[in-house]
């Protein structure tokens, strides 16, 4: 899984924020505010990575038990998934 | 109502100002312009204003260096920004950094060509300053009466590329008169209207603006008449509804807001905005100001580099000295005083400018808190 181009992950003022650039920021229209664990998920999957690679990125870095961070991730995909954020 | 897209930037908007992080920039890109328009303090024809440009190069790395420091919105402006040959190169590197991109221009110089190209790498908004609603009218402000069809072209052309456009008009005596049919072309394409309606008198070239400008009275009867024909123009074309703002994704981010402390030394800051807190403005030769109104104090991140240039800014605009007669003034709410206007009317910081003080009265006495309201909606 991907998540399409020229969508820009920056931290900015202490929040993580979607841009779009190009062609995308008539198609996106805006921006996207992403918390810490959002963020980490999206720059794997700015980098092609599949579910169980979400998941186990996700557990080595946050206090979080496999159930809940399956869901978490389900979650996340299923609204980029919604908004045609995925490749 | 605000849109959740505007509560993100408003949120960062706090969060910057209070981290000293400079979220909005402007980039002045020339001082040259194909209009002359009295009214205009950056309007140059000679070829000395070419020579003291930034270079592309320059304004790629300064956007560079912004971004890595936290930039997020970024306005280009002039002058008239499509007069630069070099226009396509700045903006095609820039665009690519991760930027809220806000173009201000006339149009007149977008060709169908133009159009199709920003169609492929569109900026967040294209602001576009209409003049009159005729080549008339035209020729009266800008000087140039072709470019009034063109202007129209351009817009239509624009949009029929998908970019999102905004239009907006700079009211001065030559134009007061069309603002209902300028405010209706706009609502016809479902656009929103912006309107710039008070004037500095000062940074160079502007010496006609004590000429141009309504009078605090004249202003006030042009508002009052401009918040009836966007009540009429929003019932005939927009159903009374308002018009659509950016995407509306981050409900939760108003309750966020109120959770963001106030910036105690924003209490104690001169300035109502965000100018040296996380605005800043580079001029078309490279000087780093507050703001397009001010000149002052000026850093030069070309030798200094961006960062220092920034921090410099924020602990220079920490020193103007606030108004205190405007501060306990019981206007004050009625009031467009900052420091800019303060020393463009009157020379000084804290020295009450007349203009200002009468409008205040005047504005006080003629409109309520909903047309107030209102009003600073749609002026820039």
């Amino acid at each position: 899984m991907k998540v399409k181009d020229n969508l820009i992950l920056r931290e900015i003022a202490g929040s993580w924020i979607i841009v779009p650039v190009a062609e995308m920021v008539v198609e996106f229209n805006g921006l996207m505010n992403l918390n810490e664990s959002g963020a980490f998920l999206w720059k794997k999957l700015s980098e092609g990575a599949e579910m169980d690679e979400l998941l186990s990125g996700l557990l080595s870095e946050y206090d979080v038990d496999e159930e809940t961070a399956k869901a978490d991730i389900q979650e996340f995909v299923a609204q980029l998934r919604e908004k045609g954020l995925l490749q | 109502m605000e849109t959740a897209y505007e509560l993100l930037i408003e949120k960062l908007s706090r969060q910057a100002s209070i981290k000293k992080i400079p979220l909005n920039g402007a980039f002045e890109l020339t001082a040259r312009c194909n209009f002359d328009c009295k009214m205009c303090y950056i309007h140059k024809k000679n070829d000395c204003a070419k020579v003291d440009e930034l270079t592309t190069d320059q304004w790629i790395r300064l956007a560079s260096e912004a971004r890595d420091a936290g930039m997020l919105s970024l306005i280009m402006t002039g002058g008239e920004i499509f007069l630069r040959k070099d226009f396509r190169e700045i903006y095609e590197s820039i665009a690519k950094m991760g930027f809220n991109i806000t173009l201000y221009s006339n149009a007149s110089l977008i060709d169908s060509k133009t159009a199709k190209w920003l169609g492929r790498i569109p900026p967040t908004t294209l602001e576009i300053t209409l003049y009159g609603a005729s080549a008339e009218t035209y020729e009266k402000v800008s000087g140039n009466a072709e470019a009034y069809e063109k202007v129209v072209n351009a817009i239509d052309m624009l949009l029929a590329e998908g970019i999102n456009i905004e239009l907006k008009t700079t009211v001065i005596s030559e134009n007061m008169d069309d603002y209902d049919a300028m405010a209706e072309f706009s609502y016809k394409r479902g656009l929103r209207f912006g309107l710039v309606d008070y004037l500095y008198p000062a940074r160079s070239a502007s010496h006609a603006v004590n000429v141009c400008r309504l009078t605090p009275e004249k202003l006030v009867e042009f508002r009052k008449k401009m918040v009836e024909t966007n009540k009429r123009l929003t019932g005939i074309y927009l159903d009374g509804k308002q018009l659509p703002g950016p995407s509306d994704r981050m409900d939760k981010l108003a309750q966020e807001l109120n959770s963001i402390k106030p910036d105690r030394e924003r209490i104690k800051s001169a300035f109502g905005c965000n100018a040296g807190s996380s605005d800043f403005w580079v001029t078309w030769d490279g000087r780093m100001v507050p703001c397009g109104a001010m000149e002052e104090p000026v850093l030069h991140p070309l030798e200094t580099g961006f960062v220092n240039a920034w921090s410099e800014l924020t602990k220079g605009c920490s020193r103007i000295p606030i108004c205190k007669e405007c501060r306990k003034c019981d206007l004050i709410d009625y009031c467009m005083v900052c420091p800019a206007k303060l020393k463009s009317e009157t020379g000084r910081y804290n020295k009450p400018g007349k203009y200002l003080c009468e409008l205040a009265r005047l504005s006080r006495e003629n409109f309520s808190e909903v047309d107030r309201k209102n009003i600073d909606k749609d002026i820039g």
